[in-house]
């Protein structure tokens, strides 16, 4: 009786073990070596205090990553999620060849990041890009979406919303199905408009997937790396430069790891903080039964 | 059964473990030296097929020392994954690696130095037959800390048959700044700017240092403990630029590799690159390719560039092969060869009289001005600091800055402060 009590606990043992290893051992090491000089001229690393975290709070460009990182990921959680719900809700009332647009939408995902940034760097090219090759057709300007620090930025948040948005639409999608179509004939039939409907009924309905979405989206936007090595190394002057470059920046480039690694602290310690905030306030209004 | 069948896979693993870790202990006693050699490319073309070339040919002319070529990646990602992999204790005995990063190299304790090397393959007598702008960068302190492999200096690109086609002589490229305008204009007249420009001076610190000096000015010390960023020559050069850029004749931001593909495609008729680059131009571009001193201000004056092979400290054995094979790598022959195929400049002055390297110069007049160029104007060393990387990176983006529109004085005045910054630790 009791071994069979014991059992789940030893299943569980290896994943725990692993994540332990690989995952917190890391993040606890790094929390303690940002209290460290850690660089080449200490390769033997030495107690520093609150050196690191000083540095980067009195650094302009700290704080042009972090205004970076904010903006990248408040455009692309509202325009990926906003657009791909809009997508579910149209998909879903198409009656022929839905799984034909569904995989339509789908297949950025299944692309690599990387692939997708060399991709976009071939559309984005200033000359002869194909962005640029429509705009001059059709009489406007080419836009140097890579090279203009006012642009790249927009530019590179593109690419991740093209990345993502057919995914959470197919989250969303899944979501619908939910939806009782009895429940969408009877408010209709009490003449609740569309913005009722989707206000009133859908999103209610559909809260657990969006509150998913929602959290899933804001770590694919704060771990965003690929495109930027790939398509601006966080250029141009430093206007495309997201945290997660900036931590690979000091840390492998730089060989900064005391940096990187109160960096890394203070992303780990962020993410939980939102985490935990949008599962105290939004995740207890989350309806899960259907 | 099942027990005993499993028991017996157990025994055999073990064992097999034990041999594979023996053998392997008993190879590195004697036989071959195994050694792991990164190495960069550095500029657009297929320079990895070159080198997995040689190298190739190295093992196959002795059986000594077997050297694996890993491609890694650019200068900057090369670097990286050297210092990562010597800080983790796994480093290449032996890398190609760009020359300023010597500074960093040595406050890490990654590399040794080749004095002993060189004294026991002639001295002075076999150092003497590298071309002296190179070995420069190499001395630090009384010591040879590298020796020269894929050199370069900036060259200026440019397209004959557009200069032809604009009424420009297509034998004289521009001489100096005022000259690049007057080109410009020339050819913005002639082309129009649907897509065209007449210049391009891509965003890299190494053709921004040249151009200081050519005002005048200076940019680091010679210890490489301080930079200067806001001068007034640093305000000439950007003057330069600026102008090209106002005038409609330079797009403000274009990066390294891509400026390349720009002139090949004939978008642009004028280019400031690297030597490094010319192999791969005149195979590529399907018009008169021009080359030409890099123009200059008032100092006739230019900057060598590229990499250096080092040779790590790990021991006494492989350091020693790892010297075999840099010596292979850099005599006259492969020299030559790694010239003619790559477009960099040859390193020893007695490759210039091998038959096949005049030949190749016959074929090809643009090999030889780089060459020429620092034959006649003075050479000064790479951009070379500790903190390389950094402050590297930061005077790219001050270019970018600069000419993408930011106020020359505050970025200049910024961009001091942080390169302060990142040198405090440095200050004795």
């Amino acid at each position: 009786m009791k071994v069979r009590r014991l059992i789940p606990y030893l299943y569980v043992l290896p994943a725990f073990v692993f994540l332990f290893l690989f995952t917190y051992y890391p993040a606890g090491f790094a929390l303690f070596r940002s209290f460290f000089h850690w660089n080449t001229s200490f390769i033997q690393p030495e107690f520093a205090g609150l050196f690191n975290y000083r540095q980067l709070l009195q650094s302009r460009r700290f704080w042009q990553v972090v205004s970076n990182t904010v903006i990248y990921s408040l455009s692309f959680i509202g325009a990926s999620t906003i657009l791909a719900l809009f997508l579910a809700v149209q998909i879903n009332k198409i009656k022929r060849a839905g799984s034909f647009y569904k995989a339509t939408f789908f297949y950025p995902t299944m692309i690599p990041m990387a692939a997708a940034a060399m991709i976009w760097m071939f559309m984005y090219l200033p000359d002869y890009g194909l962005i640029n090759a429509y705009l001059r057709r059709y009489g406007m300007s080419s836009v140097n979406w890579l090279n203009d620090r006012n642009i790249a930025l927009f530019s590179v948040t593109m690419v991740g919303i093209w990345k993502y948005t057919g995914y959470y639409m197919l989250l969303f999608l899944a979501g619908l199905r939910n939806v009782p179509d009895e429940l969408m004939d009877a408010a209709m039939i009490e003449g609740a408009n569309g913005r009722q409907r989707l206000f009133k009924i859908i999103l209610p309905l559909i809260s657990s997937h969006l509150f998913f979405i929602l959290i899933i989206a804001i770590i694919n936007a704060l771990e965003a790396v690929d495109q930027i090595y790939i398509m601006t190394q966080g250029g141009p002057s430093n206007s495309t430069n997201l945290i997660v470059y900036f931590i690979y920046q000091q840390g492998f480039r730089f060989w900064d790891m005391g940096t990187a690694s109160a960096l890394t602290a203070m992303l780990i310690v962020s993410l939980l903080l939102i985490v935990s905030f949008l599962f105290a306030t939004l995740g207890k209004k989350v309806y899960y039964e259907v | 059964m099942l027990k005993k069948v499993s028991l017996i896979c157990l025994i055999l693993l073990m064992a097999g473990i034990a041999a594979w870790a023996g053998g392997r202990g008993e190879q590195a006693e004697t036989g071959t030296v195994y050694l792991r050699f990164y190495y960069p490319v550095g500029v657009a073309g297929d320079h990895a097929r070159i080198m997995e070339g040689m190298v190739r040919d190295f093992n196959a002319s002795q059986d000594e020392v077997f050297v694996e070529a890993i491609f890694s990646g650019g200068y900057r990602e090369t670097m990286e994954r050297a210092q990562t992999a010597y800080l983790s204790g796994n480093a290449p005995e032996v890398a190609v690696l760009d020359a300023p990063a010597t500074y960093d190299l040595i406050e890490m304790g990654a590399i040794v130095p080749l004095d002993q090397y060189i004294e026991a393959e002639g001295g002075d007598a076999y150092i003497s037959r590298f071309l002296d702008g190179f070995m420069e960068i190499a001395r630090l302190e009384g010591q040879t800390w590298s020796i020269p492999f894929q050199r370069s200096t900036p060259l200026f690109y440019y397209n004959k048959d557009h200069f032809r086609a604009a009424g420009l002589d297509p034998d004289a490229p521009p001489r100096n700044w005022d000259e690049v305008a007057q080109y410009s204009s020339v050819l913005a007249d002639h082309f129009g700017n649907d897509g065209r420009w007449p210049i391009q001076i891509p965003i890299n610190f190494w053709l921004l240092k040249p151009m200081v000096l050519q005002a005048g000015g200076t940019l680091e010390s010679d210890d490489g403990r301080s930079v200067s960023i806001d001068t007034a020559e640093m305000r000439e050069a950007f003057g330069y630029m600026l102008d090209l850029v106002d005038q409609g004749y330079m797009a403000p931001i274009r990066q390294w590799a891509p400026s390349v593909s720009d002139f090949i495609a004939g978008s642009v008729s004028m280019l400031y690159n690297s030597t490094g680059s010319l192999g791969h131009i005149e195979r590529s571009a399907d018009f008169d390719v021009g080359t030409g001193f890099l123009p200059t201000q008032q100092r006739q004056v230019v900057i060598e560039g590229g990499g250096n092979f080092f040779i790590f400290d790990t021991d006494e054995r492989r350091q020693q092969a790892a010297w075999e094979f840099v010596t292979w790598m850099t005599n006259a022959e492969n020299a030559a060869r790694w010239s003619i195929e790559s477009g960099y400049v040859a390193v020893r002055e007695d490759s210039y009289s091998l038959p096949e390297y005049e030949q190749h110069v016959e074929r090809n007049p643009n090999a030889i001005t780089a060459f020429n160029q620092l034959q006649s104007v003075e050479v000064e060393r790479n951009f070379m600091t500790y903190q390389q990387a950094q402050l590297a990176e930061l005077l790219n983006e001050v270019k970018e800055d600069i000419l993408g529109g930011a106020n020359i004085d505050t970025t200049l005045r910024e961009a001091q402060s942080r390169a302060d910054t990142i040198l405090a630790r440095f200050q004795r």
